[in-house]
């Protein structure tokens, strides 16, 4: 079994992450946005497909956690490595499951559908919302620029 | 109970809401020997009443008889031993139904219980008679001429004795498998000074002699058998008859089904040495002490003085200082009462268990199964068989003979069911089992079962003859019986909706939850091992990942947590969970004690309330620093889904650095996720 670890932090960068100050969308248009993000530039993937996984993904168990981290993801064949793109929500916007939550800070990634990947897959997960908890989405919807808060991710 | 919410919030309302620890009979599996110390406190309780019972019956040879009752105890044990490899919760009702049907079960249940509301007088009051012998002695020693009412005081004491027990029955206070330890081991002591002694004594009289072979029946032991010319009390027909009459000495050996279910891993392997354990002891103490008192007491003394407390005379008939001799008696006085006192108390738990059993196949009315208010317990059921033991005590007077001519019904023909129920069994549910009893023929696909047949037949012999000599035993055994189904039949009639969707329902535990205020004050107490196991339930019918882990168990060096995480109304998961989560806790953790029971291996059941199970399980399990997560597959989610909500819950609770690698398993039918959550 590979036992891959990936650094959430170097899956970002300036192209990928998104500083949103009053989100008018719903939950489903920002999955989207941040599907364009992540599969920029690969040229041999439908994110057209990608977004139909995520958001069947998103019906099944929550990816939202309490602390306003919602992580949707999925795995996709025709990929060698993780694609990830953030978007950090100032103002929040509402989850449709857990209605309670406003989702934060939305960290969207794809993986490898290569079995020998899953691991690594549910450490990214288990890395996020370990990072992820509520002083730090604090610091990051603090922040001014997306620069800054790739620059808090980073940290 | 305790709302106690506000404290057990964790710093994030995610996760555990309440924390309550359930409580429950079984919960912790016991060793072998103390298996057969629980078996040994009611099955050798008999040793203090069978022989004076059984000489007043057929005179001077009574050693022979009850030893070779001992001698059947071992095959018997076998039948039990293979009864319980088919069912964990066998007990003879069970046993029954599945061998013979539901008519012939309800015969069974009723015969057993005649047996049982025999069984708690005649200890109680033969306990009465060995206290009131040694206070005599003791006043005889003391120049004291106070006369001690005999059969009044052991009817008095009887009665005390009998409403003491029932009172800890309604309350549910059960007696420990430790106390049942202790008891047994001083007695074992006791006997072992008491055989030394009686051996020394044979020595320095000399002339001892074994007793007769030949039973000389006395007129009211033959019963109707004098009116059949064809039926005489000689060659085998006489042994039988006396086996008949010495089969009290049995009383007490079907608690080794009872206790089965408390047994720990491996289950079948620690009923087998305690079945030897038990029937070693019930060789040595009782049949071998039946023939140091014959031989030490002379018969005048045996039929006249100490026929009610046999072994409080073979101390007194002792060679040595009368000091030395009362003080023997006092040591056997103790442990016959602690015994006796034990076999009062099993006689009423036997008898609820087995009403519960029937209950539970809606055979009884709400009103008969009505829980009591304050202890939850089926004080009802209680409250009637302790009814009819108390006017059983006082029918006798106090005399343990009289008790013992009505005695062997409800065990003998009990017995004779049960054993013809597992041959039958061999052929109804031929699929392997753990155990058989010995000397089977295999012919091709059939296998014969001969050992069992032949302890079938030898019951069966013993029992009919019964019927013929033991006139009071078979007119109360069968009106007792005839009374009980009655009374069966018509409370299932009564009772027939319902008893459908009882049926349905299955056997429910009696689960008791108290609320604690934290994670860390339900688990520190709990907590015995250095590795630990969170085991995550949620359907009831779904626990396979359950019985897989302990069933590849193969010692106990985990604590088991099994948690089950009820949905709280914020739960994370959509409304829509709520209505479709099991919100039926008593069934989730029925279901579990019956697997714990199953492969005897102890669980510590811990309820929690929260919005999201996955964080539950992670707190649960990062509280009691656990190795490992187990959970089922959902019905409603894949596998790879829960586990990656798993690792995002874990990610969330986790706070530390871990100092050793935490492995969850989702297991289902054939197939499992793996992850591990690194150092």
């Amino acid at each position: 079994m590979q036992q891959e670890t990936v650094s959430v932090s170097s899956l970002l960068n300036e192209k990928n992450t998104l500083l949103i100050e009053h989100a008018d969308m719903q939950k489903g248009e920002l999955i989207k946005q941040l599907v364009n993000l992540a599969c920029a530039g690969l040229s041999n993937i439908d994110t057209a497909d990608i977004l139909d996984r995520v958001l069947k993904r998103e019906e099944s168990i929550t990816t939202t956690l309490d602390t306003g981290l919602s992580i949707p993801h999925c795995r996709v064949d025709g990929i060698s490595a993780c694609r990830a793109a953030m978007a950090v929500v100032k103002d929040g916007i509402k989850d449709p499951v857990a209605d309670n939550i406003d989702i934060k800070v939305m960290f969207l990634f794809v993986s490898p559908s290569n079995p020998s990947f899953f691991q690594a897959h549910l450490q990214i997960l288990a890395q996020l919302s370990e990072k992820f908890k509520d002083s730090f989405i604090n610091r990051l919807t603090q922040a001014s620029t997306a620069e800054e808060a790739l620059k808090i991710v980073k940290q | 109970m305790p709302d106690t919410s506000q404290t057990a919030v964790p710093k994030s309302p995610l996760g555990v809401k309440k924390v309550m620890i359930i409580t429950t009979a079984v919960l912790t599996f016991i060793p072998f020997w103390k298996a057969a110390a629980v078996v040994l406190c009611d099955f050798g309780s008999s040793a203090f009443y069978a022989g004076g019972i059984a000489i007043r019956a057929f005179g001077p040879a009574f050693p022979w008889y009850i030893l070779i009752v001992m001698l059947a105890a071992g095959p018997l044990l076998l039948v039990y031993i293979e009864s319980c490899s088919l069912f964990v919760r066998g007990g003879i009702y069970k046993v029954v139904k599945e061998g013979l049907g539901n008519r012939m079960a309800k015969i069974a249940v009723s015969a057993i219980i005649f047996d049982f509301v025999l069984t708690g007088p005649i200890s109680a009051v033969s306990a009465g008679h060995y206290l009131s012998g040694f206070v005599q002695s003791v006043f005889s020693y003391m120049d004291l001429s106070f006369p001690v009412p005999d059969n009044t005081f052991a009817v008095i004491f009887a009665v005390l004795c009998t409403l003491y027990f029932w009172r800890q029955n309604i309350k549910g206070i059960s007696e420990s498998a430790d106390k049942s330890a202790k008891i047994v081991i001083v007695t074992m002591i006791v006997a072992i000074v008491l055989a030394l002694w009686a051996i020394g004594t044979l020595f320095i009289r000399g002339g001892a002699k074994l007793p007769p072979l030949k039973p000389e029946f006395s007129p009211e032991a033959l019963g109707w058998s004098v009116n059949f010319s064809w039926f005489k009390a000689v060659g085998l027909l006489g042994a039988l008859m006396a086996v008949g009459h010495s089969v009290l000495a049995l009383s007490g050996l079907e608690t080794l089904a009872q206790v089965y279910r408390e047994v720990e891993y491996p289950k079948i392997e620690n009923l087998k040495k305690a079945a030897l354990t038990v029937f070693l002891f019930a060789l040595l103490f009782t049949g071998g002490l039946m023939f140091l008192a014959s031989m030490i007491i002379p018969p005048e003394l045996v039929a006249n003085k100490y026929y009610e407390n046999l072994l409080a005379g073979l101390a007194m008939e002792l060679a040595g200082p009368e000091i030395l001799k009362i003080l023997m008696q006092g040591a056997l006085v103790l442990c016959g009462a602690a015994m006796l006192a034990g076999a009062v108390n099993t006689a009423i738990v036997g008898s609820n268990a087995v009403l519960n059993r029937v209950a539970e196949d809606g055979i009884l009315t709400d009103r008969f199964r009505k829980i009591h208010k304050k202890y939850g317990t089926t004080s009802r059921m209680i409250n009637f068989i302790v009814g009819i033991q108390l006017i059983v005590i006082l029918i006798s007077h106090g005399k343990v003979y009289v008790l013992g001519e009505a005695y062997a019904f409800g065990v003998l023909w009990s017995i004779v069911l049960q054993t013809l129920s597992t041959i039958l069994l061999r052929i109804k549910r031929p699929q392997a089992r753990t155990f058989l009893v010995p000397f089977n023929i295999r012919y091709k696909n059939f296998s014969l079962p001969v050992g069992a047949s032949v302890i079938f037949l030898f019951f069966f012999s013993v029992a009919s003859i019964n019927l013929i000599t033991k006139r009071v035993a078979t007119v109360s055994g069968i009106a007792f019986t005839v009374f009980l189904f009655t009374l069966f039949y018509i409370s299932e009639r009564l009772n027939a909706k319902k008893a459908n969707m009882m049926f349905e329902e299955g056997h429910r535990e009696e689960i008791n939850t108290t609320a604690v205020s934290t994670l860390d004050e339900a688990l520190r107490t709990e907590l015995a091992h250095k590795k630990r196991v969170v085991i995550g339930v949620k359907d009831p019918e779904n626990m396979y990942h359950l019985e897989q882990f302990l069933k590849n168990m193969k010692d106990d060096s985990f604590d088991i947590i099994v948690l089950y995480a009820k949905p709280s109304p914020d739960t994370m998961f959509g409304k829509g969970s709520l209505k479709a989560a099991p919100l039926d806790d008593k069934k989730i953790f029925s279901n579990v004690i019956l697997i714990a029971e199953q492969y005897g291996h102890a669980v510590i059941p811990l309820m929690v309330e929260s919005n999201d199970p996955y964080y539950a399980l992670s707190q649960v399990a990062s509280e009691a620093d656990a190795d490992r997560i187990i959970l089922g597959v959902s019905g409603t989610y894949g596998a790879q889904d829960q586990m990656e909500r798993m690792a995002m819950a874990w990610g969330a609770v986790k706070d530390k650095k871990l100092e050793h690698p935490v492995t969850v398993d989702i297991l289902w039918e054939g197939r499992e996720v793996n992850f591990k959550f690194t150092v």
